[in-house]
């Protein structure tokens, strides 16, 4: 038996899951929630083998929600369940520790068996997300910085303006904007706040030390 | 008057014209930096990047207000030469300068 709890805000649509779901001999409902902070609240009562996981939701949105349960109750599996499949979404649920993802018009012949693969912790991915994960995938990696750049980005981190990172470095502030203008395209970023953001998520570049 | 050279980023060749040019304006602005700016300190900072080389030659000496000689047209510091040979090869040469803050040629060649 794989007992399930259905997250999503919408009662037509968890009493359509819901319904769908009970035709099926080895699945059992046992709870719905309408927010993210209720999925977490009987995921811990309930302790579900699948948390069908809508994303939008108000409460914690879903990946939040799923981050939490995958923490907390790993023996729970995340199926996440929804209308959105931006790349945004995708990576946010698959980093928060989700097993699958699936978008709502997943017929069920499709839907029941990625339930079953779930619970046994398979990764369970439709197509188009799959496709999705895969072409990102294979976009090169971001370029490495020079480490003339990474001294220019750390600078930037401090607070410098293009003529304080000149004058400590002794080049032009015309160099200075080449620099930024091929760090910001090799980190896929359009400003020097984003740059900074970027560069310290990836550990390009550590915070500046308080003095 | 303490003189430094720098090299960011890969080395690559360049065009025998890129090369020479930047040699030129290099030793051309070396030789103002000498002459004029009563500096302390200057470096040669060569850039490699991708699909453009920048040179910048930057004094902490006296300075100017550009515009006043800035393009050379007073002569003096044959910016106008410098100018031309870089625009010729595609590419840009700035100063940046201020009376008392130093002056600053900076250049960028596109890689052929």
């Amino acid at each position: 038996m794989i007992r399930i709890l259905i997250a999503d805000d919408y009662p037509v649509v968890r009493d359509g899951l819901r319904g769908m779901l009970a035709g099926e001999a080895d699945f059992e409902v046992v709870g719905e929630a309408a927010s993210g902070v209720e999925a977490v609240r009987l995921t811990e009562r309930e302790r579900p083998d699948v948390v069908l996981m809508d994303l939008q939701m108000p409460e914690m949105d879903g990946a939040t929600a799923t981050a939490e349960i995958a923490a907390r109750f790993p023996e729970t599996r995340v199926l996440v369940l929804t209308t959105y499949d931006a790349d945004a979404d995708i990576l946010r649920a698959v980093e928060a520790g989700a097993t699958g993802y699936l978008l709502k018009d997943t017929p069920r012949e499709r839907l029941f068996p990625a339930i079953r693969a779930a619970a046994r912790g398979e990764t369970v991915l439709a197509p188009t997300v799959a496709t999705r994960l895969v072409s990102r995938m294979r976009r090169p990696a971001t370029e490495a910085l020079t480490s003339r750049e990474v001294e220019v980005l750390e600078l930037v981190a401090r607070g410098s303006s293009n003529a304080d990172i000149a004058a400590a470095l002794f080049i032009s502030e015309a160099t200075v904007k080449t620099h930024l203008l091929h760090t910001f395209a090799k980190l896929g970023v359009d400003d020097r706040t984003a740059a900074v953001v970027a560069a310290l998520e990836r550990g390009i570049i550590a915070l500046p030390r308080r003095r | 008057m303490v003189a430094t050279a720098t090299v960011t980023g890969t080395p690559r060749l360049l065009s025998a014209d890129a090369e020479v040019t930047l040699l030129r304006v290099t030793q051309e602005a070396l030789a103002n930096v000498t002459r004029h700016a009563h500096a302390g300190r200057v470096a040669v900072t060569l850039s490699y990047m991708d699909g453009e080389t920048t040179l910048d030659v930057r004094d902490d000496g006296s300075g100017f207000a550009p515009g006043a000689d800035g393009a050379g047209a007073n002569g003096g510091l044959g910016l106008r030469g410098m100018r031309e040979r870089i625009e010729a090869l595609g590419g840009r040469l700035a100063v940046e300068s201020a009376p008392g803050k130093g002056t600053t040629i900076a250049v960028t060649v596109p890689v052929q």
